[in-house]
């Protein structure tokens, strides 16, 4: 953790990044944000479009809900209280800008804002602003942990998107379909992601 | 008895989950207030014409129809049906999603849009036909329901409000059905058969569908007596100005449009030579024979052919037999100087238009509404 | 299970709506996704191409549409009569647009089985593989079409 405050302040946000998109891969290795994963996944432009709106929002919150934590809740001394105010701030965040989008940008709304609603609760978001505090980021890390994480998330169902697409048409048993063999892409993804676990560590 | 350490905590947290709620919702509901409050905007329809002051934030369609200017929808907004299709010139901002696949490139070009997926934003200017103008909604009383033949019924509407009509013959209303086991109101277009100086009532012609939802509850539902809503007119389908002679081809239900301007023409003292084909499968098919047999004998200028297509071979009938193009083909060697007005189903009007241009009849002379 | 907005509108559109009476699903409780997968197997087991029965279907259709309503035989003891309808129905996958209303029913009396075919019944199966749902009175089975056009020969 030293070597972390010590390093160049660039460099440590490129490492952050990183190890928060590959290393810690959200949806892979903590296996967060499931459930709008298995169900938007079937294609590859949709899983884009919301893999898109999560980076944003996870950037955007969890530098947001940084700033709660240190500067409300460790003064008052109620951390205890994080779990129910983060769900609060990123509800409340996704609603606004929701309507932000809609009332500036109708391109940005169109590729992103519809997306919006379905993440308002997604576990993703709320995980990654969790793990943040487990760190002694700065607020600047903070926000490139939470961009690398929805980075990350964006990624792997990118990637899920484009082998489902490749796999529809092929036979599979019937239990098997749909759902469960996602999870056993999304099992077999993991593991190839385990490889990224040496390559750095903070 | 609870120490004073733990009340105090449970106060803490219980204070600041009510704080931030009430903070963020305060902020949330000041956001809508501020952030989608459009502000009033202008719609401007056909350079100046008319000029609306609505509430901005609400779609095209809907702005429009509260100040009684009514663009055809059949979806209700839902962007499914393409029919509410105006051209916005300006302030009409970025092409959706959902219009995507109904617009054309010549559309796009004339910058059509479809109304219930503008968004009123800021200042708009559209350009409409200027029928749709003259649209209203109409409150009317059935006056009866009579069968024309096993599966065509007539409905004769008296206007209630507004209690009369300005129309074309030939143009459609928009009948609106009611709920009914569960299905929801739908609107559906049919022509009028009534000649239009009968001001106060309209005349359709109803076939029954298998499975829809409006024919089903005129059908089965209306009754004599009741109360019926419906918009209109609509349509471009009515006479030219020329004197060429016509030629009317209908089957079923299409008669409608083509016994209104049969009967409009008549009160107007038309001398313009007219030849009407009857297409229908058999005998009972038929209705209206002996009107329009009555018609041809009054008047010098009218012809009424009737013709089956599949009447059995050893049966009274000493009319036309054989599809209606082919008898239509046979009468009509020579369409060059004539116009084609047709009422039906696509099939048959594509069918026709090839056998009239095939006899000499160009494009453009040639009339129908495929109500779509 | 959450939804994209795209799926969302889908499933809307194929349940009963202000175009269509009953929907798109009859009384089937299957998902989308488990019909088309089910008959599209089922079409590939036969060793029929999609292809062919389309064009079988689109074949009957027309030649009953140019007859306006008069009965015309397709195959032997295969006979097809055209029902017109005016106006037109969207498709419930928006991008497709609007059909023709109209419908062609396909009675075969040797093997007792009919067939309702439509222009948007047709688009379905050639862009989406969907014969629609059981119970629903548009479905095209494709093992009854496969035995009402003759496209296997016969054992």
């Amino acid at each position: 953790m030293d070597q972390l405050q010590n390093m160049n302040f660039f460099v440590s946000l490129v490492l952050i990044f990183t190890s928060a998109a590959f290393t810690d891969n959200i949806l892979l290795a903590r296996f967060l944000g499931m459930c709008s994963c298995l169900a938007i996944s079937r294609k590859v432009d949709t899983s884009i479009g919301l893999g898109s709106a999560v980076i944003f929002v996870t950037a955007s919150t969890t530098a947001l809900n940084f700033l709660v934590y240190k500067y409300i809740l460790l003064p008052l001394g109620i951390e205890y209280l994080r779990l129910l105010t983060f769900i609060v701030i990123i509800a409340a965040f996704v609603q606004l800008l929701e309507m932000i989008i809609e009332r500036f940008s109708e391109k940005l709304y169109y590729t992103l804002g519809i997306f919006l609603p379905l993440i308002t609760v997604n576990c993703a978001i709320l995980g990654i602003a969790l793990f943040m505090l487990n760190k002694p980021y700065t607020f600047w890390q903070a926000f490139a942990f939470g961009a690398g994480g929805g980075f990350g998330w964006f990624l792997a169902i990118t990637l899920i998107g484009g082998i489902r697409e490749k796999t529809k048409e092929n036979e599979l048993p019937k239990g098997l379909e749909g759902p469960a063999i996602t999870l056993i892409i999304i099992g077999i993804m993991a593991l190839a992601f385990v490889g990224f676990s040496g390559m750095i560590k903070i | 008895m609870i120490p004073g350490s733990i009340l105090f905590s449970i106060g803490i947290s219980v204070g600041f989950l009510l704080i931030t709620g009430l903070i963020l919702a305060l902020l949330l509901i000041l956001a809508e207030k501020k952030i989608l409050n459009y502000g009033t905007c202008c719609i401007d329809v056909n350079e100046g014409e008319k000029k609306l002051q609505v509430p901005g934030g609400g779609s095209l369609l809907s702005s429009l129809a509260e100040n009684e200017i009514f663009i055809p929808s059949a979806c209700g907004g839902r962007g499914t049906c393409a029919y509410c299709k105006v051209q916005v010139t300006e302030g009409g901002s970025m092409i959706s999603p959902v219009e995507e696949p109904y617009l054309g490139p010549e559309e796009r070009k004339n910058q059509v849009r479809l109304s219930c997926q503008v968004k009123v934003r800021k200042d708009i200017k559209i350009r409409v036909p200027k029928e749709l103008l003259s649209v209203r909604k109409y409150k009317g009383k059935l006056l009866h329901k009579r069968p024309l033949t096993y599966d065509i019924v007539e409905l004769r509407i008296e206007l209630l409000e507004p209690k009369t009509i300005d129309f074309v013959a030939g143009h459609y209303v928009q009948l609106e059905s009611e709920e009914y086991d569960g299905n929801d109101r739908v609107m559906r277009a049919y022509s009028m058969s009534s000649p239009p100086s009968d001001k106060n009532h309209i005349e359709l012609m109803i076939r029954k569908v298998p499975n829809g939802i409006c024919t089903t509850w005129v059908f089965e539902h209306l009754k004599e007596g009741q109360e019926v809503t419906f918009s209109g007119p609509h349509g471009k389908f009515h006479l030219s100005n020329t004197d060429a002679e016509i030629i009317f081809i209908a089957g079923g239900s299409g008669m409608a449009p083509i016994w209104g301007i049969l009967r409009d023409i008549k009160e107007k003292g038309n001398t313009r030579k007219a030849t009407y084909f009857f297409g229908a499968l058999t005998q009972k098919d038929l209705f209206f024979v002996d009107e329009l047999t009555k018609l041809q004998q009054e008047v010098p200028w009218f012809k009424f052919i009737p013709a089956l297509s599949n009447e059995p071979a050893n049966s009274d009938w000493k009319g036309e037999r054989g599809l209606i193009t082919d008898v239509v083909a046979r009468h009509m060697p020579d369409c060059s100087k004539n116009e084609g007005y047709l009422c039906g189903s696509p099939g048959m009007i594509d069918a026709c238009i090839k056998v009239l241009t095939k006899a000499g009849m160009t494009e453009d002379r040639i009339f129908y509404d495929k109500f779509a | 299970m959450k939804l994209s907005p795209e799926d969302q509108r889908l499933i809307h559109n194929l349940k009963p709506s202000k175009f269509s009476k009953e929907g798109f699903l009859g009384t089937d409780n299957r998902s989308f996704e488990e019909i088309t997968t089910e008959d599209l197997r089922t079409l590939e087991k036969t060793g029929v191409p999609k292809k062919l029965l389309v064009q079988a279907l689109r074949d009957a259709y027309q030649k009953a549409r140019n007859t306006f309503g008069a009965e015309v035989e397709i195959k032997k003891n295969v006979k097809a009569v055209f029902h017109e309808s005016m106006g037109r129905i969207p498709s419930p996958f928006c991008k497709d647009g609007l059909f023709e209303k109209g419908e062609v029913v396909v009675i075969d009396s040797a093997n007792n089985l009919s067939l309702v075919i439509t222009s948007l019944g047709i688009n379905l199966i050639e862009k989406h593989d969907f014969f629609q749902g059981k119970g629903c009175r548009f479905r095209i089975d494709p093992l009854v079409a496969i035995k009402i056009f003759r496209l296997l020969p016969e054992t």
